[in-house]
């Protein structure tokens, strides 16, 4: 599975950066993000040729 | 399953607000006054299942899930505020369709992130990729009847909007399953979730109505109206905290198409309700009953391929794996994954903080149902009151399973 299994910590212990780093370095993360500012760019162009 | 198909009645009875926006109202004001209903319900609805210090609990072993829940309802926030340019635009009954297609990309997610499908024989494929594609072919006879039903000049951009909400809810359960997989309850979830969704839509409106003060002037102008959209967000709630349990205990490729059946809800509460349609031509009203028929269908197809005993092994697999990423107890990751309390979960009772909030929502809503005024738009009140009394029969009957299996695990 993308993104998944790659640089597991041992359970019960996070490396530096804590549970926030984890979830930062997390590959499954980011495609949210990525659709999510698409998201905002759309609802723009739409506002925008609304107000044309 | 059952919980998929609730989620259905009732995702599809909350859209039936929007039709406000038709009504001289902005799609600014609609999007937010659901978004504020939906957050009174979002934490009333926990207090009162399960208590806050339950939630707290849950938070506890997996912290990392908060940011997950802020992001999806940052997504939910940016999707629902594009559905209702695309209702306004192409109408609901053509616009659920479209967003609906979300199911297509929460399989593609769910067989990609975790494991879903993998190990399931070819009988389950078939029936997920084929009722997927099913539901890919009454979207596209729905969007032809668009371009003859909506008006030329905006059709197109309700078309983009509609579709551009179907690619952000289709995203959005990839949080949502990141989340179950772990163990969190979906009551925990969505307390989180509607952090985003608040601050998001915030942002969105004051950013669109040109700032604090004109927003706050479309809001006091629309104070008579704002009851029914709040009403709407709680109803949407109820709906998505089903889905939520779907997803939890279905996965995405099943969950999510058998509560993409509030396109039918819709479709009833559009043509019965509000007079959607009427007038149309014999070829239009053709296009989308077929439409909509073969999209259910395609959604039939795909809850009845149900999990097989491989892919669990699989799904338990991911879990495992989420929970040794992030350092989640791996007894809370498998007894909630079974629907079982784990012991750190158990002992929680309602304190006053609870009722408080309790309170607190509906002391909101009932001042604004007494400001507020009877929609100035066609209804015809019988049929809604027929939608209305079977959605909550089903929510009845749901809740009542779902406590004897899993105790709202």
């Amino acid at each position: 599975m993308i993104g998944s299994d790659r640089h597991l910590p041992d359970r019960g212990r996070l490396p530096n950066g804590g549970w926030l780093g984890l979830v930062l370095r997390d590959v499954q993360f980011w495609v949210p993000v990525v659709v999510l500012a698409a998201g905002l760019v759309v609802l723009r162009w739409i506002t925008a040729a609304q107000a044309l | 399953m059952v919980c998929g198909l609730t989620a259905g009645a009732w995702l599809g009875a909350a859209e039936a607000p929007t039709k406000l926006v038709n009504s001289g109202l902005s799609p600014v004001v609609v999007s937010l006054a659901m978004v504020i209903g939906v957050f009174l319900a979002r934490w009333s609805l926990p207090a009162l299942i399960q208590g806050t210090s339950y939630i707290a609990a849950d938070l506890r072993q997996a912290p990392h899930l908060i940011v997950w829940a802020i992001l999806a309802g940052c997504l939910w926030a940016v999707a629902n505020t594009l559905t209702i340019f695309a209702v306004r635009d192409v109408g609901l009954s053509i616009a659920f369709p479209l967003w609906n297609s979300n199911s297509l990309l929460g399989i593609l997610w769910g067989v990609l992130f975790f494991g879903e499908l993998r190990g399931a024989d070819r009988r389950r494929w078939f029936g997920v990729i084929g009722g997927a594609l099913l539901m890919f072919g009454g979207a596209t006879a729905l969007a032809i009847a668009s371009a003859t039903q909506a008006s030329s000049g905006n059709a197109l951009r309700g078309v983009i909007a509609a579709l551009a909400a179907g690619v952000i809810w289709g995203t959005m359960y990839i949080p949502y399953r990141k989340a179950y997989l772990t163990g969190m309850n979906p009551l925990s979830f969505i307390a989180f979730f509607t952090v985003g969704e608040l601050a998001m839509m915030s942002v969105l409106a004051i950013s669109l109505s040109g700032g604090v003060s004109p927003l706050w002037h479309e809001l006091s102008a629309a104070r008579h109206a704002l009851f029914w959209l709040l009403a709407g967000g709680v109803v949407w709630v109820v709906g998505d905290l089903f889905q939520q349990y779907a997803v939890k205990y279905a996965g995405i490729t099943r969950g999510i198409p058998l509560s993409n059946t509030n396109q039918l809800w819709g479709l009833l509460w559009g043509v019965l309700v509000f007079g959607e349609l009427r007038g149309g031509s014999h070829d239009v009203l053709l296009h989308v009953v077929l439409g909509s028929i073969v999209m259910a269908l395609g959604a039939g197809v795909i809850a009845l391929s149900s999990v097989s005993g491989n892919e669990h092994a699989r799904w338990r697999a991911a879990a495992s794996r989420e929970g040794a990423r992030y350092g989640v107890d791996a007894d809370y990751t498998s007894a909630r994954g079974a629907g079982r309390e784990p012991d750190v979960a158990r002992a929680h009772r309602r304190s006053w903080r609870d009722w408080i909030i309790v309170a607190a929502s509906t002391a909101t809503l009932v001042a604004f149902a007494a400001i507020a005024e009877p929609p100035r738009i066609a209804l015809d009140w019988g049929w809604a009151a027929a939608l209305a009394l079977t959605t909550l029969a089903a929510l009845g009957g749901c809740a009542f399973a779902l406590w004897r299996t899993t105790r709202f695990s």
